[in-house]
């Protein structure tokens, strides 16, 4: 191989390793993006307000959520801002609701969520050997961190079968 | 003098031979890896509707492809054709291990670094593709200590694995039927007796897991130099052709 491909090849390697490392956030910063304020509400739900509930959560979305109970009457979906602004009106606008109660005891409530259109969700992940240790499992898999949080009513709980 | 000449010959002639094995495994590396490039911004993207994620980045896709690669290397290059095409007169037992030594050290760390290379392309292409189409969106799950401890890892597991490839088959082409014989019975205790299973299982966790990455990389480097003196044994009994 030519020597000038080589010196090339190796500025180019060491470039993007620099690269990677000067466009990554640190760890509290990272960590700090993800707190209350830092998650904006796409679609809200309403659902009946009396008496124990079970909600039944039937979704094909592409993130990956916690469902949390919160002080509110209906249930309310909120995503990181973690995404661009663009990114959230286009899931504001496509992220539909169905509400269903069940006639029979009227306990259980289904909620069934999609995407009118088209979206494709792409995560550039770190390598997957970070998992090994456990600082950077809680911190960039772990539920405090999640893209999707489902605010559901303190008298319901949901049923994750 | 003469000799001090003819040692440095074959080390070049090993460096060499390591090289060429090296160019051959990395073109199979980057059209990987290229792939992987194309299939997650090109076919993803023109194939339509549907809701869909992709989590693997080029650095996981990197680090999956050059374990397999290495690992494929690792049994080509201790297969007995591939040594003693090597294993020829200047050659001697100790520059042969010596390329190899290089090989396992170095090979890694340039993997690794090409992985970044299509990590770097895969994040200016995601800026391009989200400003371009609205149903891409798109978030990095990366910090910089995780990017840092996550390469270092990679590349300590990666060494470590190639050096236990290196010496499990270093011995299976020298003693075929005993290695053959012994892995097996091994491997079927493991998979039948479930203690046994569990206990290499448990192993493999103390590793990798409940380590901090300064612990975990004493551990893989020990296990490194362990497989590399064990297979130095049966490379020291083989012969020098004439």
């Amino acid at each position: 191989m030519k020597t000038w491909i080589c010196v090339a090849a190796s500025i180019l390697m060491i470039l993007s390793f620099l690269l990677i490392w000067m466009v990554s956030p640190s760890d509290s910063t990272y960590a700090s993006r993800f707190s209350d304020d830092d998650y904006v509400t796409v679609a809200a739900f309403d659902v009946p307000e009396e008496g124990e509930h079970v909600l039944d959560l039937i979704e094909s979305l592409p993130f990956k959520y916690i469902v949390v109970n919160g002080d509110a009457d209906d249930i309310t979906i909120q995503l990181s801002t973690q995404y661009s602004e663009k990114a959230l009106e286009y899931v504001k606008n496509n992220l539909t609701g169905t509400v269903y109660v069940v006639p029979d005891d009227g306990v259980r409530v289904n909620l069934d969520l999609k995407m009118e259109d088209p979206l494709l969700v792409y995560r550039g992940e770190t390598f997957g050997t970070a998992q090994f240790f456990e600082q950077y499992r809680n911190l960039l898999w772990g539920g405090k961190t999640s893209e999707m949080k489902i605010i559901i009513p303190e008298n319901y709980r949901v049923d994750m079968r | 003098m003469l000799s001090d000449n003819k040692r440095l010959r074959a080390i070049k002639s090993a460096l060499y031979g390591s090289y060429l094995d090296f160019r051959t495994m990395y073109g199979i590396f980057c059209g990987i890896m290229t792939g992987f490039l194309i299939s997650t911004f090109f076919i993803h993207l023109f194939s339509g509707n549907g809701v869909s994620q992709t989590n693997s980045s080029a650095l996981n896709s990197g680090l999956t492809t050059g374990m397999i690669t290495l690992f494929v290397t690792m049994i080509v290059m201790t297969s007995n054709s591939e040594l003693i095409k090597k294993f020829s007169f200047p050659m001697d037992r100790t520059t042969l291990a010596l390329s190899h030594l290089i090989f396992i050290l170095a090979v890694p760390l340039v993997l690794l670094l090409t992985s970044c290379v299509f990590f770097a392309a895969e994040y200016l292409l995601t800026g391009m593709t989200e400003s371009m189409l609205p149903g891409f969106i798109s978030r990095f799950i990366i910090t910089k200590e995780s990017f840092l401890s996550g390469f270092s890892s990679s590349y300590f597991t990666m060494v470590s694995v190639s050096a236990l490839t290196y010496c499990v088959f270093m011995y299976f082409f020298r003693y075929k039927v005993f290695t053959g014989m012994v892995g097996g019975l091994i491997l079927l205790i493991a998979l039948f007796v479930e203690d046994v299973g569990g206990m290499i299982l448990q192993t493999t966790e103390y590793i990798l897991y409940k380590s901090t990455p300064g612990l975990q990389f004493l551990k893989l480097l020990a296990i490194t130099a362990a497989a590399l003196v064990l297979a130095y044994i049966p490379l020291k009994r083989m012969e020098v052709k004439k």
